[in-house]
């Protein structure tokens, strides 16, 4: 229980400390352009296409099962509301964030960690180069940006695939796109966007220090990277909650 | 504090996990001279290099480079001290993705307002110097242990430090190769004027290149004295140390 509550407080500690250095780089303006374009590129490319597919097949799941119900209660047009909102509040955010915390948030871990017991983040500090600034930073932002973005073509995706199956099951097309427009406020957008962007900060964060505090070889890289992936997947998921009830409080 | 000592360590102790690996250390090193630093394997050599550079934090102690306790520094000077300070690490520690001449160039491009091409072209001047021709553009990976020792030494003198910390640098070579690493050293000081420690457990090599050897046990150094003087040594621990080599 000892050990338990020792990590719970060195893990909050390390987030946080790794968070408020890469801010004082950030606001200082030292940040690395390349390295952070470059990992924005890396990310993307990881894990654009597997967050669409994830996005695409729950917008039709979503659709399928309102569908059937909406139809026979002649409610088929709120269909498209129904799976838009869904799409802008959570599911877009939330699936975009998963795959991007197992895709490149146990990339990083792995990376730094494999950087971390080959000495190579000693070499850096014994430069003199902060590895806060030349390899968190450019992480977590380009996290958290990259993750903003995926979440924007996350929606699209996702009502694109509710809009087929409910076209399937005889919704009119019009109705599914009026209904969207209808309903669907910016807000409801704008929100899943600013959880994206904290989901993508916690991702690198989480990665890095996983990765940071890397020791015992091979071992000790794999270690890390499963770490990673199970911390940022929880801490997403209560970051998920925490955020929808300060942003959607119950009315 | 006087100008001719480049290094002075002072009462340092370093506890981790309980353990003292470093305990109560005092040792002085001079402008210009190569000290090496034998001991068994497992009494803390690596960690004293760390230390030095202050990649970890010891428990009490002071550190003097140039006569300014590093330990007393915030991490903008100390980042200043470290530029003056190179180091070859045990598994050179090259960053594994960049090409050979960006491992080299890294630190100029870090802390020199230079260009690229400049910096690719000093980047190659001290390749060259080490005895490298033709492997710029190669990843360290596709090097063997002896050619990426000479990168790690090429990277270690970019900045043309005054200081150059040396972790095993003939540890796992073949003898030739072992050989032409220990004359670089020895070169890089001749030419350079840097100050070297050199930290081994392979003491005829130590002989060979250094002015003065301390010998580390139980985290202190116990003696430091030239080759010369420690193989007419005439304590039993470091006659028999010295002898099972």
């Amino acid at each position: 229980m000892q050990t338990y509550t020792v990590s719970f407080f060195r893990f909050w500690a390390d987030i946080w400390l790794l968070f408020s250095t890469a801010c004082s780089y950030f606001f200082k303006g030292e940040i690395e352009r390349k390295e952070t374009l470059k990992q924005m590129y890396v990310i993307g490319v990881q894990s654009l296409p597997i967050a669409l597919l994830t996005v695409a097949f729950s917008g039709m799941v979503s659709a399928l099962y309102t569908a059937t119900a909406s139809v026979e209660l002649g409610l088929s047009y709120y269909i498209g509301a129904g799976v838009a909102i869904a799409m802008a509040r959570e599911v877009a955010p939330v699936l975009s964030g998963v795959v991007v915390a197992a895709r490149a948030g146990s990339a990083m871990a792995a990376e730094i960690g494999s950087m971390k017991v080959t000495e190579q983040i000693d070499a850096l500090r014994a430069i003199g180069v902060s590895p806060v600034q030349y390899l968190v930073l450019p992480r977590v932002v380009a996290s958290a940006l990259v993750l903003v973005f995926m979440t924007v073509y996350a929606n699209l995706v996702g009502d694109l695939g509710g809009y087929i199956v409910a076209i399937n099951y005889g919704v009119p097309s019009a109705s599914y796109t009026s209904s969207i427009i209808r309903y669907l406020k910016p807000y409801d957008f704008f929100m899943g966007m600013v959880k994206a962007f904290f989901f993508g900060l916690i991702i690198a964060l989480v990665g890095c220090r996983e990765g940071l505090r890397t020791e015992g070889g091979a071992e000790g890289v794999g270690r890390a990277t499963t770490s990673s992936v199970v911390l940022s997947i929880i801490l997403i998921f209560a970051t998920d909650f925490l955020l929808a009830r300060i942003m959607f409080p119950p009315q | 504090m006087s100008m001719d000592k480049a290094i002075e360590i002072r009462d340092l102790t370093y506890i981790a996990n309980g353990k003292k690996i470093i305990d109560g250390l005092w040792l002085e090193i001079y402008r210009g001279e190569i000290m090496g630093i034998v001991g068994p394997s497992g009494e803390g050599k690596t960690t004293l290099l760390r230390l030095i550079l202050r990649l970890i934090e010891p428990t009490k102690g002071e550190i003097l480079i140039n006569g300014e306790d590093i330990l007393k520094m915030d991490d903008r000077k100390l980042n200043e001290v470290r530029k003056k300070i190179g180091m070859v690490f045990q598994y050179s520690a090259l960053f594994d993705s960049m090409k050979i001449w960006e491992n080299v160039a890294f630190p100029l491009l870090r802390h020199l307002k230079i260009k690229e091409d400049e910096a690719r072209r000093i980047a190659e001047e001290k390749l060259k110097a080490v005895g490298l021709e033709g492997v710029e553009d190669l990843y360290p990976h596709q090097l063997s242990g002896g050619m990426q020792k000479r990168v790690a030494l090429a990277r270690a003198l970019a900045l043309e430090p005054q200081i150059v910390l040396y972790d095993e640098p003939t540890a796992g070579l073949d003898p030739p190769t072992a050989f032409a690493i220990e004359r670089l050293i020895v070169d890089t000081r001749n030419r350079f004027g840097v100050t070297s420690i050199v930290v081994s457990h392979d003491i005829e090599s130590l002989f060979a290149i250094c002015d003065r050897v301390g010998v580390l046990r139980g985290g202190k150094i116990i003696k430091v004295a030239t080759p010369q003087e420690l193989r007419e040594s005439d304590d039993e621990w470091i006659r028999g140390f010295l002898r099972i080599r």
